[in-house]
């Protein structure tokens, strides 16, 4: 198992929640099985209760409404009654974030699906961070090769960007397109649940084997057994989450614009220490890009932390966190030298929760310009607990509203500049995204 | 299978940056204060530094490193702690959070700072500098006129059915704190504070509990800290008094030597600007 962010729990949870789970019933509950789904009912009333930032929950009766459904899971004969009794009553809060998870679940938004027939155990292994150097993205209905980094599986075996994936390991993606096209067609989600649903199949441990059937430039099919090799980046561990990795890339492009990439906001001493060296090369640079695409977010206070490098006025706030009865301003702190020359952000709809965070908060303060696609609208605080039964539970319990005033769930950020990737510009090795926003900086 | 909680990492850093400033303020520094300008305020004083030890064994500690484990319910987060203090009023706390990074905070020559890797850099200000100030001096007890203008005991209240006395501590700024002074023993049990900082304002709620002597001064081994609706165990690991501390110890980071020079900067431009505005 792997790359079990807060987000991909959410993701799983949403994914389920839409599909439907699967139609497998599984085994009668034994009586101790059902006492475990009571407590569980439990916990997660009282926990919606006590921990929702609306102690009146937009006007519920909370207590009707769990006793509306505790009999359901009493009665349950199936754990998949017991799990839908549940969600029942949290989709009664009208959120998203709410969610109860299978233990299956996890394993499948990070390995193989329930549906593959695998045994949920075998993900325990899954533990390597096997990788293909390829992204993946969903353009125009069919998957599409956004990226692919030198010196790894994807690149030494010839593929391209703009390459399109058939199948992966046989399983065709247009199946997996379709049925997540459809579950999220209005959702701001849809973009980085297609991604992560392809790209997930595109993992697995070092050294296993993936089978690509792809579509190349010129129409024609190629085949391609790649061997998974270890992921690149620093490993980092933190509350119980399993492993992390980080990756920091910053380089001067021609033109002395500063460009800066990583892939999440994690293992704060490595990735900011590398951030602040960044920031510290470019003060004399023309500009500086910010490439915060696929980052699914991380550490919140690290928006705070990277936007000290570029705000020097002092309490200024990128947006706050209201909880019940407290709220928490998300404040940058400036730096004693700070960059003031002009500043691009690239987001897309795999950008999610922390990312968000930072590119909203540095466009309200009009301190960057953003470019790219509207991000995830993944941004509302969430914890995930286990239960007694083992499942997981996904909870909300505060709101952000960046300092602009905007609520960032289920609508996202919203780019200054929309540049969509396409699958010719890909196939011509440009991207379009950068070149716009570089375009931009060298009118400043 | 072991039930475990995982949590959304954004939510983290301020009840962190939260809890160091009140370990500083209240775990450390076993110092409340009594109104002295009341009936048996100064009784109470007295008892009160005669509770955890005495003047005489509080002024024979010159240094003091203490370390400490830290619980936080929240997927299973623990942090190492090392504080040093040193009189009369130096402190540095450092604390590494698995996964989180490193957060130090620091009182060096009347400068106030935290600097987290999540954050960056900050000098404190206004009645957050006055809690770290308050947490540095290794005299607070005996020195409380320095840092409250005002120190009332309000009263008498029973918690949990044990007797307390109920004493606020008002600091110049109106800031204040209320204390729980058991009334047989005189050792604090539980203090209520409003934290202000950059990012908010928080009720908290501090617990001291566990009190061993070390060189005759009496420390809380254990406290819990309640915060933002969560609780924050902390465990004395151990004390040491007049230790050869490194000389570098309290000096002040880089990144906060740029700050405070930047500060100076600034502020004698906009001296230098003010002085300008009468002239033709």
């Amino acid at each position: 198992m792997r790359s079990l962010t807060p987000l991909s729990l959410l993701i799983a949870t949403l994914l389920l929640l839409g599909t439907g789970c699967s139609g497998l019933r599984g085994p009668r509950l034994t009586p101790e099985q059902t006492q475990l789904n009571i407590e569980s009912f439990q916990v997660v009333w009282e926990t919606v209760r006590d921990k929702h930032y609306d102690p009146e929950l937009n006007g519920l009766d909370w207590d009707a409404i769990g006793e509306e459904y505790r009999p359901r899971v009493e009665n349950a004969e199936y754990m998949a009654e017991a799990r839908t009794a549940m969600r029942d009553m949290l989709k009664r809060l009208g959120q998203s974030h709410f969610g109860i998870i299978p233990v299956s679940a996890y394993e499948s938004i990070d390995g193989e699906d329930d549906e593959d027939g695998d045994d949920p155990s075998d993900s325990e292994k899954k533990d390597e961070h096997g990788y293909a150097g390829l992204d993946v993205r969903v353009l125009d209905g069919k998957a599409i090769i956004t990226g692919v980094e030198d010196g790894y599986p994807g690149a030494e075996n010839g593929i391209k960007t703009g390459w399109e994936i058939v199948s992966i390991n046989g399983r065709k993606s247009a199946d997996i397109i379709d049925k997540v096209m459809e579950a999220y067609a209005d959702s701001t989600l849809q973009e980085l649940i297609l991604s992560r649903a392809t790209s997930r199949k595109l993992r697995g441990d070092v050294g296993d084997e993936v089978k690509l059937s792809l579509i190349d430039g010129d129409g024609e099919t190629v085949e391609v057994d790649l061997v998974l090799v270890s992921e690149p980046g620093e490993r980092t561990h933190m509350m119980g989450l399993p492993e992390q990795v980080v990756r920091i890339q910053h380089r001067m492009l021609d033109g002395n614009i500063g460009y800066i990439a990583f892939n999440g906001f994690w293992d704060p001493n490595y990735l900011m220490g590398e951030y602040g060296k960044a920031m510290r090369s470019f003060m004399d640079a023309d500009g500086v890009i910010i490439d915060i695409r696929s980052n699914g977010g991380g550490i919140g206070a690290l928006s705070m932390g990277m936007a000290g490098w570029l705000v020097g006025e002092k309490n200024i706030r990128l947006g706050t966190m209201y909880l019940r009865n407290q709220e928490m301003k998300f404040v940058v702190f400036p730096r004693a030298v700070t960059y003031d020359g002009p500043v691009a952000i690239l987001i897309d709809g795999l950008s999610a929760s922390t990312s968000e965070f930072f590119a909203a908060g540095m466009q309200d303060l009009a301190r960057a310009k953003l470019f790219g696609t509207r991000t995830a609208g993944a941004a509302l605080p969430s914890i995930v607990d286990r239960l007694p039964n083992a499942d997981g539970f996904q909870y909300v319990f505060a709101n952000y509203i960046t300092t602009g005033g905007k609520t960032l769930e289920a609508v996202g950020v919203f780019p200054d500049v929309q540049v969509e990737l396409t699958r010719e510009s890909l196939l011509d090795g440009q991207d379009l995204v950068m070149q716009a926003a570089v375009a931009w900086i060298q009118t400043q | 299978m072991m039930v475990r909680k995982n949590l959304n990492p954004k939510l983290l850093t301020l009840p962190t940056r939260v809890m160091l400033a009140l370990m500083v303020g209240s775990v450390l520094n076993t110092s409340p204060a009594f109104a002295a300008d009341l009936p048996g305020s100064k009784e109470i004083i007295a008892k009160m530094i005669e509770a955890v030890g005495g003047a005489a064994a509080m002024r024979k500690v010159k240094n003091r490193v203490v370390k400490m484990d830290m619980d936080m319910d929240m997927g299973g987060m623990t942090a190492k702690i090392a504080a040093h203090f040193a009189r009369p009023n130096s402190q540095h706390t450092s604390i590494e959070i698995a996964g989180m990074g490193t957060i130090e905070e620091g009182v060096s020559g009347g400068v106030a700072w935290a600097n987290s890797m999540m954050t960056g850099p900050q000098i404190k200000e206004g009645s957050e500098r006055a809690v770290a100030l308050w947490g540095a001096n290794m005299d607070g007890l005996l020195d409380w006129k320095s840092h409250f203008k005002k120190i009332e005991c309000v009263g008498k209240e029973t918690l949990d059915g044990v007797e307390y006395f109920k004493v606020v501590m008002t600091r110049d700024d109106g800031s204040a704190l209320a204390t729980y002074v058991n009334a047989k023993t005189y050792l604090p049990h539980r203090t209520d504070m409003k934290l202000s900082t950059a990012m908010g304002e928080f009720d908290m709620v501090t617990y001291s509990e566990d009190y061993r002597p070390v060189d005759g001064v009496l420390y809380s081994y254990k406290s819990r800290i309640e915060v933002m609706g969560q609780t924050r165990s902390i465990a004395i690991t151990s004390i040491e008094h007049n230790v050869d501390m490194p000389k570098d110890v309290f000096n002040l980071p880089d990144d906060i030597k740029e700050l405070v020079a930047k500060n100076k900067a600034d502020k004698d431009k906009a001296g230098q600007s003010k002085a300008g505005q009468g002239k033709p």
